[in-house]
């Protein structure tokens, strides 16, 4: 049997490996994504006081420390039973649409868009950000610039700290904000607002507007019909911070929704022999294997899964994107959906680009809404907790999808138990399936795979922007990209290496 | 990637990026997970070297700031703006020497092997570093780097495994010595 290894994928930490297996015709046969898991950071946090999770859970990840620090204190607030003060949700929800604003800006600009903007035959050593910066102009790119730096001045201003942020604790925030901060947080999200709808245009321009990016976007290569989930408020729109998570199916019919303690009625892990991957499936809806349909208990998260999953956006602007989203890519087209029938889901993968960039919108006019509030100056921050510990679940939206702590504790508050549901775990299931599904569209017997079929492989990886990091960073971050293709017999008969 | 192997060329920033004169001013800066084992001897070193370095003066009068830091590309890059030198120091896990290993390099010589440099979600630092150069941002001459040769294994937990710990006075002289 033939393998080819996509050995790490580039621009993903290294800790993503893709596998693709050809049959003896030489077509491909099977793919799957390969992670080499680190264990063991459930099992450091146990007798641990619960209260120091905020703080631990945020270095496990150099890449989204606020998602974790969030989560955590959202799920160490449930294991108190203490529901923090108004002012207290509206500023962990302030830090927390800055943190998107960042993250879906960086993800954009440096890991999408140089498939997108500088496009997936150019060179390898222009497909970065420097490329983008280049292709379009210093402008664009120093607004980039600023739109990070403009995030993390938010971030540091409400948790303390720029990086990894120290003020949610259960019950409530450490510390409140004063006018002077109010009104400079105000000042960057209308810079942040003009700065997404700029970034919206760009897409227009660059990728709508391209035939061949656009036949991409409709066509059925990056297409999988799975489920969806995300989280969502009690008018059922996209919600970060705090909601219920809705599931869809892949003809759009809602089958449910469920609260943060109720998400392992919801969610299973199956687990498959030729694989140490344990893949997070539907449990109402069954494993079928990893194919899409309704009667698969596949299901994605993140920015595409979000917008599907909800029924529009609670901003204005960013609700007026949604609509143009679905009559462009949608299946219903401009029209609405049928009487009494949800509006049926965008499935290509590529699409996931733009519903990022609806969410940085959105992320941006939530941050303004938030910073206009006039609670949001309260010093009314915390709700000291009273009862006994004992267990709780804490669930939020992460920029690559749902994020789900699990503690419980002794009568102390001393950890006995701990489970982390990451985004990108939701994700495993359908990342195989796109990377099978392409492969198989473009790898054809006999002929060469050259490094722009790869990158176009990469591409439906990428969109997803997987984060294996939630352990760990111990792996180099930028890793030669090596494909060895062999024969039947095992020997090799082709090698792409790409330094 | 091509652009890994430049050192990026001297520059000063804009006005705005170099406030209070950071001109003269270096940064030590510790990378790594600290509760991932062997991958925390970053911090180990850099926490050895923060009081010594306390009262240390740069020769134009500017301070050694001594911090650590858990992420790496554009994060990393941005922690670097308004220092005139970098020293990093970083585990690396290139499986061909003990455990242990001290090393200093350059920024283009750790390509690929270094462990924090880079981030998946956006750039390695060569990228990072080209793009804040083309922004004028004030970013170091020059980034050194002292590495230590990791352990086998990476697992959860506060301490070192003894050869890397036995080395964290080592690195500590050799960022010193790259100081002085």
């Amino acid at each position: 049997m033939s393998v080819i290894t996509i050995d790490p994928v580039t621009r993903l930490e290294g800790h993503g490996r893709i596998e693709i297996r050809l049959d003896e015709a030489g077509a491909v046969r099977d793919a799957w994504l390969q992670v080499p898991e680190l264990r063991g950071f459930e099992r450091f946090c146990l007798g641990r006081p619960v209260e120091e999770m905020p703080i631990l859970t945020n270095r496990i990840c150099g890449v989204c420390p606020e998602a974790h620090h969030i989560a955590s204190a959202k799920a160490a607030d449930a294991v108190y039973g203490v529901e923090p003060p108004r002012p207290a949700r509206l500023l962990r929800e302030l830090l927390y649409s800055a943190f998107f604003f960042a993250d879906h800006t960086t993800h954009f600009y440096a890991l999408g868009g140089p498939d997108l903007l500088v496009g997936p035959d150019a060179p390898v050593a222009e497909r970065n950000l420097l490329g983008v910066v280049h292709r379009l102009g210093l402008e664009i790119g120093g607004n980039v610039i600023q739109a990070r730096k403009s995030g993390h001045a938010v971030v540091a201003i409400i948790g303390g700290r720029a990086v990894h942020p120290c003020t949610a604790v259960p019950g409530g925030q450490t510390k409140g904000i004063g006018e002077k901060e109010r009104a400079e947080i105000e000042r960057i999200g209308r810079w942040a607002v003009e700065f997404a709808q700029g970034s919206l245009r760009l897409f227009d321009e660059l990728v709508l507007g391209d035939p061949a990016y656009r036949a991409l976007l409709e066509g059925e290569t990056y297409a999988d019909r799975t489920y969806y989930l995300g989280l969502v408020d009690e008018q059922n729109r996209v919600a970060f911070y705090d909601g219920s998570a809705s599931v869809v199916a892949p003809d759009g019919e809602r089958i449910g929704s469920y609260t943060a303690p109720e998400y392992t009625d919801w969610i299973a892990e199956r687990v498959e022999p030729w694989t140490y991957l344990k893949f997070p499936y539907l449990r109402k809806v069954g494993w079928k294997g990893l194919v899409g349909g309704k009667d698969s208990g596949v299901y994605c998260v993140g920015p595409l899964a979000r917008l599907n999953a909800a029924d529009g956006m609670a901003t204005s602007l960013a609700q007026a994107e949604y609509e143009r989203f679905y009559a462009t890519l949608g299946p219903d087209g401009g029209s609405a959906a049928a009487p009494g029938r949800r509006r049926r889901p965008v499935h290509n993968r590529l699409a996931m680009h733009w519903a990022r960039l609806i969410e940085l919108l959105y992320a941006a006019e939530r941050m303004v809404e938030l910073a206009t509030d006039p609670g949001i100056t309260s010093q009314d921050v915390r709700r000291v907790p009273d009862r006994p510990p004992s267990e709780g679940v804490g669930m939020v939206e992460a920029p690559r999808g749902t994020l789900v702590h699990h503690y419980r504790t002794d009568a102390r508050g001393v950890l006995t138990a701990v489970n982390l549901l990451v985004g990108t775990t939701n994700n495993y299931a359908p990342i195989s399936m796109s990377v099978a599904r392409v492969a198989r569209d473009l790898i054809r017997p006999g002929a060469e795979v050259g490094e722009s079929l790869l990158n176009r492989i990469e591409m439906a990886f990428r969109a997803y922007d997987p984060c294996f990091g939630c352990a760990t960073h111990a792996l180099p971050g930028q890793m030669p990209l090596e494909v060895t293709i062999r024969d039947a017999g095992g020997e090799v008969v082709q090698t792409v290496r790409r330094d | 990637m091509e652009t890994a192997a430049k050192q990026p060329a001297r520059r000063h920033g804009a006005p705005d990026e170099r406030q209070g004169d950071p001109g003269e001013a270096a940064i030590v800066l510790g990378l790594g997970n600290p509760c991932l084992g062997d991958d925390g001897v970053g911090w180990r070193v850099a926490e050895l070297l923060r009081d010594r370095l306390a009262a240390r003066q740069e020769p134009g009068g500017g301070a050694v700031e001594v911090d650590c830091l858990a992420v790496g590309g554009l994060r990393l890059m941005e922690r670097l703006v308004g220092y005139r030198r970098a020293v990093l120091i970083d585990a690396i896990a290139t499986g061909r020497q003990p455990a242990g290993t001290v090393a200093a390099r350059t920024l283009a010589s750790v390509a690929g092997i270094s462990t924090h440099l880079g981030s998946s979600h956006d750039a390695s630092l060569a990228v990072a570093l080209a793009v804040g150069e083309a922004y004028g941002a004030a970013l170091p001459d020059e980034v050194l780097l002292v590495t230590v040769e990791a352990g086998p294994s990476f697992e959860f937990g506060e301490t070192l495994s003894p050869p890397v710990a036995a080395a964290v006075p080592r690195a500590a002289e050799r960022v010193l010595e790259l100081l002085s």
